[in-house]
């Protein structure tokens, strides 16, 4: 399967699933040609697909081995019109506000340590830039985040904890995230995100899904608390 | 009406088909590990995918009512009261009585499933147990059902006429010893042809490190370059190569995202043989392209759709569709 247009590779992927690789300037280039082929397909939605999944150079696309072989699905693609403007302005913005320092999801001494910032800095420089998600994966609902300032490029923990609260807003590499569930995880944390991200039980259990946009912003101990008791009411 | 579970050695727990069009949002597919002895399960009991126990190890229920039952995998001592069954085929029960199942090999995968399907909560679209997102099982907190635990049974939708037996040519051989098919994909050109013939000619072993989400094996390491690779889907079945060269194919509670790479998938056709192996088991691995592999697992399903067609009530029935 040849390459073409925002097309760089295509693979199989079993018998029943196609991966088509992006090529772009840097992985923001990138991850917005996903976002375009997978608005594409998502609008055309032919009757044998049955899976599209979208991470940060790549997207999945599983198809019923009964109606079409990948030759077919190729071909599809391949002449699938894609816009390459839509997508930005189609996707859903999400404005998070964080406790940031939060004592149960507090790194900011170890951040601070790595990278010479402040912790005033720190979460300034955290809150500067509108985020893409790159990708919805590792637990339900968790969404890859990107691209977090260079500065703030942080290693994984030595030691990953056990146990990362439930909304705790989180660093690595060049990525950040919010833990939609309690869960195991080797970030460091910066603070807590009150608003609920993944609800198992509702028609839409995840708040984020991949090419929406991604704001954060400071809120206080108070107001954090105000708007989880909120949340629980609500759930 | 309902079952009452009596003895459970080791685990037991639901599954579907599994989630669909779920993975986008991190969701895992989850599912029977054996499709084909979950599919085959149901069909006996007249339905085409409700709700089985997936059990490993010894097993022992006792029902409320009279129910049609089936049990499918690898060889087991099947008793309903004192009296020998065999699997692959309906069983009527009366109310009061007990069936057990105790596998011949610890480790294999077995279903119990029930005309009308078991009762569990579905989350997200299915009734499967996802123990590490804590969903699904009796409780709705991803945890495997326990002794003395009751489930209800929905009632059939109809009293449909039931197969029989399976002919011999639709119960699956399992061996210990097993050649799978790998279609080759993902980053499979990260190997060089001489790693692809090594990889071939080489035996693997199944180790102790297997779970619903992956199976490790061990055998002649595939050190690959190291190469930038950003975390992509992972198909079922996926061969993903770590850093230490040692395989691990990813079956149904596969995390939906990864950054290893992966030589190819284990074809659909061959993937229950594989998914029955136990630590131990040697597997060998041939070269399958995409094609061939879609084709045999077709042929599959056409096999199981002329039985259905002609022991039962005529074709468009049953969906042809399994996972």
């Amino acid at each position: 399967m040849q390459p073409f247009g925002t097309i760089r590779a295509v693979q199989t992927a079993g018998e029943d699933g196609v991966i088509f690789y992006t090529s772009g300037a840097d992985l923001a280039a990138q991850n917005q040609a996903i976002t375009a082929l997978h608005q594409a397909l998502v609008a055309h939605r032919p009757h044998w697909l049955t899976e599209l999944v979208p991470s940060y150079d790549s997207l999945m696309v599983v198809f019923d081995m009964n109606e079409v072989d990948y030759h077919g699905v190729y071909q599809f693609v391949k002449q699938l019109p894609i816009s390459d403007t839509q997508s930005k302005s189609a996707s859903t913005l999400h404005r998070l506000p964080v406790w940031y320092g939060a004592p149960e999801a507090n790194d900011l001494d170890l951040v601070c340590d790595a990278t010479g910032l402040s912790a005033v800095q720190v979460i300034e420089r955290h809150q500067q830039s509108a985020y893409t998600v790159y990708a919805v994966g590792f637990a339900p609902g968790f969404a890859y985040l990107g691209e977090l300032a260079a500065e703030l490029a942080m290693p994984r923990l030595a030691n990953p904890r056990k146990a990362v609260p439930k909304g705790a807003v989180a660093i690595a590499d060049r990525q950040t995230a919010v833990y939609p569930d309690v869960s195991p995880g080797g970030w460091h944390l910066l603070g807590l995100c009150p608003v609920n991200l993944y609800n198992p039980g509702a028609d839409k259990p995840t708040l984020m899904q991949a090419g929406d946009q991604v704001e954060f912003y400071a809120i206080s101990e108070d107001e954090y608390h105000a708007w989880a008791q909120k949340t629980r009411e609500s759930a | 009406m309902a079952v009452r579970f009596t003895r459970i050695d080791l685990t037991a727990y639901p599954v579907d088909a599994g989630r669909q069009g779920q993975l986008h949002q991190g969701f895992c597919q989850s599912g029977p590990l054996d499709s084909y002895a979950f599919s085959l399960a149901n069909l006996l009991c007249g339905q085409s995918s409700a709700p089985t126990i997936e059990f490993i190890g010894g097993l022992g229920v006792e029902f409320t009512a009279p129910a049609v039952v089936s049990i499918t995998g690898p060889a087991a001592t099947i008793t309903l009261d004192s009296q020998p069954l065999q699997g692959w085929r309906s069983i009527q029960v009366a109310a009061g009585q007990r069936l057990t199942v105790e596998p011949a090999r610890t480790g294999s995968k077995h279903y119990l499933a029930i005309q009308g399907g078991f009762e569990f909560p579905r989350v997200v679209g299915s009734a499967s147990m996802v123990r590490r997102e804590q969903l699904g099982g009796l409780h709705n907190d991803g945890k495997p059902l326990t002794v003395s635990d009751e489930v209800a049974v929905a009632s059939a939708a109809s009293k449909q006429k039931l197969p029989g037996a399976l002919p011999e040519q639709l119960i699956p051989d399992y061996q210990p010893s097993v050649r799978v098919g790998l279609v080759p994909g993902y980053q499979h050109d990260w190997l060089t042809s001489l790693q692809w013939q090594r990889l071939l000619a080489s035996e693997y072993t199944v180790t102790p490190q297997v779970d619903r989400m992956g199976y490790r094996l061990s055998g002649p390491a595939i050190e690959l370059p190291s190469r930038a690779l950003y975390s992509e889907a992972i198909a079922l079945g996926a061969m993903q190569i770590p850093p230490d060269g040692q395989p691990i194919v990813m079956m149904a509670d596969r995390q939906t995202l990864g950054g290893y790479p992966k030589a190819g998938t284990i074809a659909r056709c061959d993937l229950n043989y594989f998914a029955q192996c136990i630590p131990g088991d040697k597997i060998t691995f041939y070269q399958l392209d995409a094609n061939d592999a879609r084709a045999r697992w077709l042929l599959k399903q056409a096999a199981i759709q002329r039985w259905l067609s002609s022991e039962v009530c005529g074709p468009g029935v049953f969906s042809t569709r399994f996972s």
